[in-house]
């Protein structure tokens, strides 16, 4: 088992430069830079642009030199710790980052959980009744499911609730509780708000694990053994827990692993839709306006998150199936 | 099996109930809650209107340079000085002196719009990221434009003298003014702005625009605590209309600031500093501690000073600076709101949405899309609880076409510098059209132009040269400059032979210019001139013409010629910007004085002539008749095509969006935020 972690281990550390590289050659490949960009924004104003201007903003941020010094600088800086001075934000990279990704996390957390408490019981009840009525429901809102955007979703969800409640489901507060205290009023007030991004962002990732779940009973509940026990008298929940379902499990636990990414991804774009104070407006702010180290160290972060969730996932997965530990 | 069923349904059920009531209970008490406030909102509402009628409350805000000035002007008295109970605590425990004692000896009296307002409040603003619109609310210029547009009046600084020379102007800072943190506020934070900030070679490597005249940078010298000079090498006539927009403000907080500076303080405390705070060097640590909308710690003279550090806060929060330097005529010191909370929402339908709800307090046309979303806030103003308020508007020219005319294809460089090809193209298309489908025939045909109600005239029928659609004159003109058809009578030929086809680029940061481009596009399809279209976002556009990357290009401009924005002196108009829309090599060409860049035509000359001749003229006759050298200059060459003209300028033709729980409001609101006096704003607990 240990030897298996150690291999997975070992096996991130090249995604991880890939991540780096790829993730700082993407966010370079536009032309201009966070300076022409500058540039655009005071001339926007009417102010009036020397070229003495641009060229010392550039040897200030470093952005005239070669792309693979820039690289280098970056990612020596990284492995220090030091992620980088904002140019949009003035401010280390290391503090905007530390104060948005927690919100962040949290709902992709809660979706996550969200998509289980949701996913697997349909998934299971649409194999078991196959064909009927449940099934064919569940399987429309599940092809929605998979094929509407997220952030579409949002908007209609928000409308929706606007047209219903006349309240406006923006943001992790409500106003008057947003310079409050935390406490518990504060939290229920959070859990009020948090509840349609986590469902908007789950709800891809349930639809596909309903499929997901559907599938691999089907393919478990035809098979001899369960036939033989159920012959034998064994009662069908206790058949149903103890049998197929642990089989058909496997895979759906492996599935967090791309689940992970799928649900960060998705809660970018909700998260801007919904005003939520996560990562995500600063991701936007930084990719549009070029400010390289924040928006790279903003990937490269959701990245290694993302690997180290394969990780959690693949070490599950060993622990519940002996076969992979086995294989090792 | 019959038993599994229930348990997986029942887990659903729960699954959606637990989803469900967690948004569901806090709303239901809102909905209950929210017709009682609204009709109290109302019936005050007109009980204020009243008190409003029996004063002389104008709408509008009135300015008095001092407590005097407001005396000998009215009648009535101010004898006292009250502040807002938020202060009264820590004046009680004398961890703040009295109000008398904060405010400066000559406080600046302002009128509010409706009436004397009421402390407290906070006000909520959503903005789209970082310190969007934060200037609205947190700015002093040293002078100050008249939220009605009455023009230029005393700010930060009482009197300004000019020398008979234009060389030197000498200005008398408010006395008494104090930083938020109790130290006097002087001639010394100007110096220091000067000093450090202005002429500091790492900060400012070019200096600052605003001191220089004829490339050089003026001189910023004390005489006295409340008595600076400015001097220069060259008249400068229109110094005292710059600094009512004077950006970035010329103070900083010297007390404060001289520690994260190596030229006040010993440059290897300084960079050990950055160094343990993650700067890399202390120029971005200075930048960051010079901050007032982000460093919490920075002294301010500004209504509001920030609580919350940085700009990526989930909420941005503000407070009232306690040595505020304005009071209302009652002798209340400003502002009346206590605090402002700015949450940042990603995304503008969100805001839009926001405030449809009800719960902005106030939002800028600019965020909400201008006209386009003007239908639905309407709509919904009364069960949002909030009113829309005509605001005053500059007047942009939308939809206008700029060449390369440094192209580097020989054919097209001549065919874009000649002058009867520009007009071809200006009357190819149907103005009309593009106002009838794109602005419901609200917006005006037009060259680019000043306002029509402008001192320039706008509305001038030299605006309006080519602008009558006339397919037949163009062909003529086509035809004239050698551009045959092909054969099948599709499409026109360059007169090398190559079919003729135009790329347009496409500012994509105004909503509508895409529409409109895409109708220009099809006039000329008429008249053969192939065009395609390409949308590019505003910094990318930026970006191909810097580098020159680009055929046509289609944005809009905006050539001012309405205070407090000064045509003559805009980079757009003017041959003074590296990124010159017409040509920028030319502008180059005369802003080296002759050793870059490309000779260009006299008139180009002559308008750089212009733009320095303004600059040194004091006298506001002949600076107007500078400025309409310019715009006939513009008129005759044609240089780029303008097409839709915003209407009204002066008129109120935009909208800015107040809560019910906001009063005291200009109406209509000056134009841009900061003149229109938010210090006077005032909100109504609910």
């Amino acid at each position: 088992m240990l030897i298996y972690i150690l291999r997975r281990v070992i096996v991130m550390i090249p995604v991880t430069i890939l991540i780096s590289v790829i993730g700082f050659i993407i966010i370079q490949a536009p032309p201009g830079d966070f300076v022409s960009s500058y540039i655009a924004g005071l001339e926007a104003q009417g102010d009036i642009i020397e070229p003495e201007l641009i060229d010392s903003l550039r040897a200030r941020y470093g952005l005239g030199e070669p792309v693979y010094v820039q690289y280098w600088r970056w990612v020596s800086n990284f492995v220090e710790g030091d992620l980088g001075y904002s140019m949009i934000y003035r401010e280390p990279v290391v503090d905007i980052i530390a104060q948005r990704l927690p919100s962040s996390f949290t709902i992709s957390l809660l979706s996550l959980i969200l998509v289980f408490v949701i996913g697997i019981p349909i998934g299971i009840l649409s194999a078991t009744k196959q064909y009927s009525l449940a099934d064919y429901t569940f399987t429309v809102i599940g092809f929605l499911g998979v094929a509407t955007p997220n952030f579409l979703l949002a908007l209609v969800g928000l409308w929706l609730l606007f047209s219903w409640t006349g309240t406006v489901s923006i943001g992790l507060y409500s106003p008057e509780m947003q310079n409050a205290p935390f406490g518990l009023a504060k939290f229920l007030d959070l859990l009020s708000h948090i509840w349609l991004p986590a469902l908007i962002v789950g709800t891809a990732g349930t639809a596909e694990l309903i499929r997901t779940m559907r599938a691999n009973l089907l393919d478990e509940l035809p098979k001899q053994y369960v036939t033989v026990a159920r012959a034998r008298g064994v009662k069908p929940t206790k058949l149903l827990y103890k049998y197929p379902l642990r089989i058909a499990i496997n895979p759906v636990i492996s599935t967090v692993g791309w689940l992970l990414p799928v649900l960060v991804e998705g809660e970018v774009l909700v998260s801007l839709v919904l005003g939520l104070p996560t990562i995500a407006p600063v991701l936007l702010d930084s990719l549009m306006q070029q400010d390289m180290f924040l928006a790279t160290s903003i990937i490269m972060i959701l990245g290694i998150l993302t690997l180290v969730g394969t990780l959690l996932s693949d070490i599950l997965l060993a622990i519940v199936d002996p076969r992979i530990r086995g294989a090792v | 099996m019959k038993r599994f069923r229930l348990f997986a349904s029942l887990l659903i059920v729960l699954g959606l109930v637990l989803a469900g009531c967690g948004g569901a209970q806090p709303q239901e008490a809102e909905m209950a809650e929210e017709p009682a406030m609204e009709e109290e909102a109302a019936s005050e509402d007109d009980a204020m209107a009243d008190e409003g009628m029996m004063g002389d409350f104008t709408g509008q805000v009135v300015q008095y340079n001092t407590i005097a000035d407001y005396e000998a002007a009215t009648g009535n008295e101010i004898s006292s000085f009250q502040q807002s109970p938020m202060l009264d605590a820590a004046v009680a425990d004398g961890t703040l002196p009295p109000v008398e004692a904060r405010l400066p000896d000559e406080p600046l009296v302002m009128q509010p719009a409706d009436q004397i307002g009421e402390y407290g409040g906070t006000m909520r603003n959503v903005h789209e990221g970082n310190f969007d619109f934060l200037e609205d609310l947190l700015r002093e210029f040293p002078h100050v434009y008249g939220s009605n547009m009455q023009g230029v009046l005393p700010n930060v600084f009482m009197n300004a003298e000019t020398s008979e020379d234009g060389l030197s102007t000498t200005f008398t800072i408010r006395p008494g003014i104090k930083w938020s943190d109790g130290h006097p506020f002087g001639a010394d934070d100007f110096v220091f702005w000067y000093e450090a900030i202005a002429s500091n070679t790492e900060l400012n490597p070019t200096g600052v625009n605003n001191m220089k005249v004829g490339g050089e940078m003026g001189t910023v010298t004390k005489v006295d605590e409340n008595t600076i000079i400015m001097e220069f090498k060259a008249p400068y006539g229109v110094l005292l209309e710059r600094l009512n927009r004077w950006r970035p403000m010329p103070y900083a907080p010297a007390h404060y600031l001289a520690q994260f500076h190596p030229d006040y303080t010993d440059p290897a405390a300084v960079d050990a500093l950055a160094e343990e705070r993650g700067f890399s060097n202390w120029v971005e640590l200075f930048e960051a501690e010079h901050d007032w909308y982000g460093n919490p710690d920075e002294p301010t003279i500004f209504a509001w000073k920030a609580v919350t550090r940085g700009a990526s806060v989930p909420v941005q929060e503000l407070e009232r600076n306690p040595y505020y330097w304005k009071i209302d005529t009652a002798g209340n010191q400003l502002p009346y709101v206590d605090r402002i909370a700015r949450p940042n929402l990603g995304d503008r339908e969100a805001i839009l949405l926001d405030v449809i709800a009800g719960q902005n307090d106030y939002m800028n046309p600019y965020t909400l899309g201008y006209l386009t979303n003007y239908p639905v806030l309407k709509q919904n103003e009364e069960s949002g609880g909030y009113r829309v308020l005509p605001q005053f508007g500059w007047s942009d020219v939308l939809g206008v076409v700029t060449f390369n005319m440094s192209i580097d294809d020989d054919v097209l460089r001549e065919l874009f510098r000649n002058k009867d090809f520009r007009v071809a193209l200006s009357i190819g298309y149907d103005r009309d059209r593009i106002n009838e489908v794109v602005f419901n025939g609200l917006y005006k045909p037009s060259q680019v132009a000043p306002p029509d109600a402008s001192v320039y005239n706008g509305a001038d029928p030299g605006f309006k040269l080519h602008t009558e659609h006339d397919p037949d004159r163009a062909n003529e003109i086509l035809d004239g400059l050698g551009l045959t058809w092909n054969d099948d009578q599709s499409q026109r030929m360059l007169p090398d032979g190559r079919p003729f086809e135009l790329s347009a680029q496409v500012h994509t940061g105004w909503v509508q210019q895409v529409p409109i481009a895409e109708l220009i596009a099809q006039g000329w399809e008429d008249i053969g001139l192939k065009t395609t279209i390409v949308p590019l976002d505003g910094q990318l556009h930026t970006e191909r013409r810097l580098a020159g990357d680009y055929e046509l290009q289609v944005r809009p401009v905006n050539w001012a010629g309405q205070a407090p924005i000064i045509g003559a002196m805009r980079g757009e108009p003017m041959p003074i910007s590296n990124s010159w829309l017409v040509n920028p090599p030319w502008a180059q060409y005369v802003m080296s004085g002759g050793e870059q860049g490309e000779e260009p035509p006299d008139d180009v000359k002559r308008l750089y002539e212009i733009f320095e001749e303004f600059i040194a003229e004091p006298d506001a006759q002949k600076r107007f008749d500078l400025e309409s050298e310019m715009y006939k200059i513009h008129q005759d060459n044609l240089w780029v095509i303008g097409s839709i003209k915003q209407p009204g300028d002066l008129e109120a033709v935009w909208y800015a969006v107040f809560s019910n729980r906001m009063y005291n409001i200009p109406n209509p609101v000056a134009p841009e935020w900061y003149y229109a006096a938010p210090e006077t704003w005032a909100y109504r607990a609910e």
